[in-house]
């Protein structure tokens, strides 16, 4: 609805200025008893609030009228009240654009072209995924700055150097290690925000998820979009017991900093970590006072008993994100453009271009979704071909199973080059004595083969 | 006039009979009549006007603050309904009063078995696609077949789809299941499957469908599917809940990691009442069992009364806090009226504006989502698609167990020669191939609960198993 909205405020611009020799409201609007039409035509209505919805009437009662019209390419049909309308144009053949043919850019203004398209002088956009529903999202598993940092070049060939391309983050993670969180920001505002206007697309953004978006001051969000439940925690045996003490205090002042980063009062993220009241109240000209109790505030945002989750109703109420958007052809209004260029090939099963620089993100996943699958295998591979060498009473045998064993090593060596924080999560290596774990292993292996 | 009079006829979904009919007891006269007379009855009738664009002309039976009754006839089927207020945009009732009753009601109607061509001026009838949705909730009810009913849907062109659920909602044939069991962590396969009813019936499609939810049963997982609807519809012994068991959830840990594991999924499961256009308060009353909810009627139109219980006799209750003396006892329980947490039944989701109507029938169903008079079914391999992935989840699942017996039989043949060795273990390693190949095309359909009562192995683990066998087979020596 509020993508409905958006659009509709944007026809105001595109459309007001038609000229129109059309029926009064009044006279339009049928009376006793010839009070239903419904043959289809069409028609521009003029709506006393200066709006005018250009598109097939369905259906006629009273005065009230269903019209079918396409509104930032996406077709809707509209109930409008006999007192919302001044009056209706009503057209015949080929005056007006049929209901559900693509709209026509010259038809009005501010109508989003086909974004997949590429036009030139259009500023070039992207969209990056950070996680995979189902089992993909995992934030410093699947959810990585490296894949980001190692898409920067891409990037720049992608959407140029200019400064004018455009980087959409779309958010698909229900949170993960808390490591990961500092080499994400580091990444988006050290690498991305500087080259790229960057934005969050926010479709589910929990915990680790929600922390790492708050650098960003530009946030969209999904219908069905999430955002926040960030308790950092630990857990053992199922028994989890949330961050306390020193640690949740440094987290609380990092993540402080980092809503600064983003434009964002930091009460809202404390209400996300702990859990703590939040209201507030917007005042007359839409700006928004944060306070970390339940009664300052007009609205009470959060209990104290309970966590924050925004969801989109609430994240638009309380101007936490820009717009609610579901259509990636409806981001460029959104944002505030006429329109973009999205780089990328239509993949099936993908609802946006997939551009070069996602297919590095999507290849990340791919590999570390196929190592942790195989990690115990890799390891079962390893130690088993070093016992077996180790027994080998033939050297033809030991080098067979020397051999096998540099493989196995080998894959777990790609695996934490691709993914370096296995080497905490699998290996309980920091990854500075990563290179020394390693050094050892081959040391093992040359010892075996003397 | 003339004209007028037959835009008329046409909302009504009229045509010219010349037999007399006898349908539901009531005598339907030749609508062969005077366009004077016609134009007569129609004045003399009542309108209702809805928000969809429907009209109906008939008679109101009686009204209430949020419904009315009301009595016609369409397609040549004399009906008797409930409307919500809040579908309803204009109520006029006839100048000349309140006409005869049925028998007197001159419906210019055929039954609706008539074919289309009895009425060339039909261009209503719409193109009806049905799903139906039966059995277990992420088995028998899956994305896949979904999917595939959603292609045959699209292949036919279907201007709607209607997604009739009714899942399972027991242990076995003798333990039926309680409200109170709960299982709201189902709401994980919930999400696996909601783009196929979300984006399903949009990928690919020229003109993407209308899509209606059609409750019979909604138990456990199944219950979030129907918020993601804009239209639901129930049956009149419907129910849909049964995950009220959230608060539960993660006594032993600490209040503020339990905090937010209830907020995470709480907010998963509202975003998709937002989804549907729902109020997400209705999602809170059935799955958190300190909530209370009660609602009231404001001219005519549903108002939510969070964290209240009743104050008068104009609110009702929908469920409360589910302490002390308001806590549901067993004769609450096993009648399925405890209000601790929320079970919709009929009445109660008409009455709080999420489901649009109540059906016993599908042509009932199809009469009130204005599927036109003889509306076209194009489901001829729904139940069959269904069906068969039903069929091939059972196979599935006996052909695994089959597998590990093979499995653990080939195991337990170590010794013999060196191609014994390897011809045993060539059908371990077929087994374990076997295994994945039935992971990767029903896995969906095999739930985790099945598969660890049953000692399926994980991917990770059946990968790892193929490791060790191949290790084994390169240290095996001829001899």
């Amino acid at each position: 609805m509020p993508r409905i909205r958006t659009s509709l405020l944007a026809l105001v611009a595109g459309l007001c200025a038609s000229v129109s020799v059309g029926t009064s409201a009044a006279t339009a609007a049928p009376f006793a008893p010839a009070l239903i039409s419904t043959a289809d035509q069409n028609a521009k209505i003029h709506l006393k609030d200066g709006r005018i919805i250009e598109g097939t009437i369905q259906r006629e009662v009273n005065g009230y009228v269903w019209i079918k019209a396409r509104i930032a390419n996406v077709e809707q049909e509209l109930t409008l009240r006999p007192e919302e309308i001044d009056k209706i144009d009503r057209l015949t053949g080929d005056a007006a654009p049929a209901a559900d043919a693509p709209a026509k850019p010259e038809d009005a203004k501010d109508v989003v072209k086909d974004p997949g398209t590429k036009t030139s002088g259009a500023p070039k956009a992207v969209i990056l995924t950070l996680g995979e529903l189902p089992e993909r999202n995992m934030v410093g598993l699947f959810t990585n700055a490296k894949p980001l940092m190692d898409a920067i070049p891409t990037l720049e060939e992608e959407l140029g150097k200019d400064g004018s391309g455009v980087v959409i983050l779309r958010l698909r993670t229900y949170g993960g290690m808390v490591i990961e969180i500092n080499k994400l920001h580091k990444v988006i505002l050290d690498e991305l925000k500087p080259r790229f206007r960057t934005a969050g697309w926010i479709e589910i953004a929990i915990s680790a998820g929600a922390a790492t978006s708050q650098v960003l001051d530009e946030l969209y969000f999904t219908t069905p979009g999430i955002y926040g439940a960030a308790v950092g925690f630990s857990s053992q045996g199922g028994v989890m017991k949330a961050m306390s003490g020193r640690s949740f205090e440094e987290f609380l002042f990092y993540m402080e900093q980092m809503s600064a980063k983003g434009g964002r009062a930091p009460e809202i993220f404390h209400a996300m970590q702990d859990t703590v009241p939040l209201s507030c109240t917007i005042d007359e000209n839409g700006d928004v006072k944060w306070y970390q109790d339940e009664t300052s505030g007009k609205f009470l945002v959060n209990p104290a008993d309970k966590v924050l989750t925004f969801n989109s109703t609430d994240a638009i109420k309380y101007k936490f994100a820009r717009a609610v958007v579901d259509d990636y052809r409806d981001l460029p209004k959104a944002m505030g453009y006429q329109e973009l260029s999205f780089v990328g090939k239509k993949v099936n099963g993908y609802d946006w271009p997939v551009s070069k620089s996602e297919e590095i993100q999507l290849r990340y996943r791919g590999k570390v979704f196929d190592d942790q699958t195989k990690t115990n295998a890799y390891l079962t591979d390893y130690q088993g071909s070093i016992q077996q060498a180790q027994a080998a009473a033939e050297k033809a045998d030991k080098a067979k199973f020397v051999g096998r064993a540099r493989n196995a090593l080998g894959s777990i060596k790609s695996m934490v080059k691709n993914n370096p924080n296995f080497a905490l999560t699998i290996f309980s290596q920091l990854p500075e004595d990563w290179p020394t774990w390693i050094e050892e292993q081959e040391k093992i292996l040359r010892d075996l083969m003397r | 006039m003339k004209s007028m009079i037959t835009d008329i006829l046409r909302g009504l979904g009229a045509s010219v009979a010349l037999a007399t009919v006898t349908i539901a007891g009531a005598v339907w006269v030749s609508t062969a009549q005077p366009a004077a007379a016609a134009a007569k009855a129609t004045t003399t009738e009542d309108t209702l006007v809805f928000r969809d664009g429907r009209v109906l002309k008939g008679t109101i039976l009686s009204e209430t603050a949020t419904t009315v009754r009301f009595k016609g006839s369409v397609g040549g089927i004399a009906f008797d309904t409930e409307y919500n207020r809040a579908d309803i945009l204009t109520l006029t009732k006839g100048v000349a009063g309140k006409p005869a009753p049925s028998a007197d009601v001159k419906a210019p109607d055929v039954p609706s078995n008539a074919t289309a061509s009895a009425d060339p001026g039909d261009n209503t009838s719409k193109r009806v696609y049905v799903i139906p949705l039966r059995g277990e909730f992420g088995e028998d009810i899956s994305q896949k077949p979904i999917l595939r009913c959603l292609k045959d849907a699209r292949d036919n062109k279907a201007d709607i789809v209607i997604f009739e659920i009714e899942n399972k909602w027991s242990y076995n044939s003798l333990t039926e299941r309680t409200a109170e069991d709960g299982e709201f962590d189902s709401l994980g396969r919930a999400e696996e499957m909601e783009a196929a009813f979300t984006k399903g019936p949009v990928d690919g499609w020229a003109t993407p469908p209308r899509t209606i939810c059609w409750v019979r049963q909604a138990m456990g997982g199944a219950s979030f599917v129907p918020l993601v609807f804009k239209e639901i519809y129930f049956s009149p012994n419907a129910r849909m809940g049964g995950i009220g068991d959230l608060s539960l959830y993660f006594k032993g840990s600490d209040e503020n990691a339990r905090q937010k594991q209830i907020s995470l999924r709480m907010g998963r499961a509202r975003g998709m009442a937002i989804t549907g256009g729902h109020a997400p308060e209705l999602v809170d009353a059935m799955a958190i069992r300190e909530y209370v909810l009660s609602y009231t009627f404001k001219n005519g139109k549903v108002e939510l009364l969070p964290n209240q219980l009743p104050s008068g006799p104009n609110e009702i209750l929908l469920t409360d806090d589910g302490k002390e003396e308001r806590a549901d006892d067993l004769k609450q329980l096993v009648r399925g009226e405890g209000n601790d947490t929320l079970t919709f039944h009929a009445k109660q989701a008409q009455d709080v504006g999420l489901s649009k109507g109540t059906v016993e029938e599908i042509d009932e169903l199809f009469f009130q989502i204005g599927a036109g008079k003889n509306p076209i079914r194009v489901d001829a391999k729904a139940a069959q698609i269904m069906k068969q992935w039903s069929d091939d989840i059972v196979r599935s699942k006996k052909r695994l167990k089959e597998i590990i017996e093979e499995y653990v039989r080939a195991q337990g043949t170590a010794g013999g020669t060196y191609e014994e060795r390897t011809k045993q273990r060539g059908v371990r390693r077929r087994c374990l191939n076997e295994i994945k190949s039935i992971y990767s095309n029903f896995g969906e359909g095999i739930g985790g609960r099945w598969r660890g009562e049953n000692g399926m192995p994980p991917e990770s683990q059946i990968e790892t198993l193929l490791k060790q066998i191949e290790l084994e087979q390169a240290a095996d020596k001829k001899r």
